[in-house]
């Protein structure tokens, strides 16, 4: 009896510690920013800034002015672009935006566009202040219904909120060439 | 353990036929010499297709630190290659995942080398999953993955 005692308690402890080996998270999922999810009324509040995604574009082509040259830019697949208003909280920040597209595949804002005027990559928000920025990415099309877009402080995300919108029901109309204004 | 062991010898590869390159696969097309922009400059170009096949976009497309393709022909030491998309001649920043590009590798050739047969090495970096340490993913240790060797046509 009292091995079949010791015998159970050593096969009882083999099952905890494979459960807690299987469960417990990894480096991967562990070190990711806290997933907060913006309001129907596109407004969503992180740690150190407010967004609100005012508007979801797609384009063929993508044209702006760059010290007073024409640039235009194309791409493979077709342009996203997110209209945003943004605001910091309590300090300036930088902030990086990615599209979680619906098959859960992870675009980043597209490096072409990065001089493109009011991008998000080389934009900095102040407390108190509110700006107009756009976010750029070349996706696939079935990308974007079913996709969502995220945007969270640029660098150490750990223990900081990224804040989460919706994307959008239906596909967004094309246009063949988008003029992007100051 | 024989049959997991990377062979010392990388397989060659014709055109047509992918070779990884770590976080992409590159399918070799053609390769060409090209007059340069310069007079008497000459350009060693290879086209093919580059596809993303992790689920990120990836900005080491060749790996980090980056290794492009090496090109060996006799003795001569040729420069480090641009890649460039062949849709508007823009060098490659970055590569999407589902988006497959048509890109250029182009080499500057050196003065002293003659037409032949030129050999070109691909080297891709092993991907595990939980590393040792953290148990995060990571890109370790390069290992060769291919190489193409032929002749490269003329442009017309």
């Amino acid at each position: 009896m009292n091995i079949f005692g010791n015998l159970i308690a050593v096969l009882l402890g083999g099952v905890a510690l494979g459960a807690m080996m299987n469960t417990v998270p990894d480096y991967n999922s562990s070190f990711q920013p806290f997933a907060v999810f913006a309001g129907k009324d596109g407004i969503g509040q992180g740690r150190q800034f407010i967004a609100e995604l005012t508007a979801l574009k797609r384009a063929d082509a993508i044209s702006y002015t760059r010290f007073k040259e024409d640039v235009s830019r194309d791409t493979s697949a077709t342009f996203l672009v997110a209209e945003l208003s943004i605001s910091g909280r309590s300090e300036s920040r930088q902030l990086e935006a990615i599209w979680l597209g619906a098959t859960g595949r992870q675009y980043s804002q597209s490096a072409r566009l990065e001089e493109a005027p009011r991008n998000l990559s080389l934009a900095r928000f102040e407390p108190g202040l509110t700006d107009r920025t756009v976010a750029i990415f070349e996706v696939p099309k079935d990308e974007i219904v079913g996709g969502r877009l995220a945007l969270a402080p640029r660098g150490g995300m750990v223990m900081d909120s990224a804040v989460h919108f919706a994307g959008p029901a239906a596909m967004p109309g094309n246009q063949p060439m988008l003029r992007l204004e100051p | 353990m024989e049959d997991a062991r990377i062979p010392d010898a990388p397989p060659e590869i014709a055109f047509g036929e992918p070779v990884s390159v770590g976080r992409s696969v590159f399918t070799p097309q053609k390769l060409t010499i090209k007059p340069g922009r310069e007079p008497g400059e000459r350009m060693l170009v290879l086209t093919g297709l580059l596809e993303n096949v992790t689920g990120a976009t990836q900005k080491a497309v060749f790996g980090f630190p980056e290794k492009l393709p090496e090109l060996s022909s006799g003795d001569t030491d040729f420069p480090t290659p641009q890649v460039n998309l062949v849709r508007d001649n823009y060098f490659l920043k970055q590569l999407e995942p589902r988006i497959r590009e048509a890109v250029t590798i182009v080499w500057k050739i050196p003065q002293d080398w003659q037409e032949q047969d030129v050999s070109i090495k691909f080297s891709a970096q092993k991907f595990k999953l939980n590393d040792n340490l953290y148990s995060k993913a990571s890109w370790l240790l390069f290992y060769p993955t291919g190489t193409l060797s032929v002749r490269p046509e003329k442009a017309a």
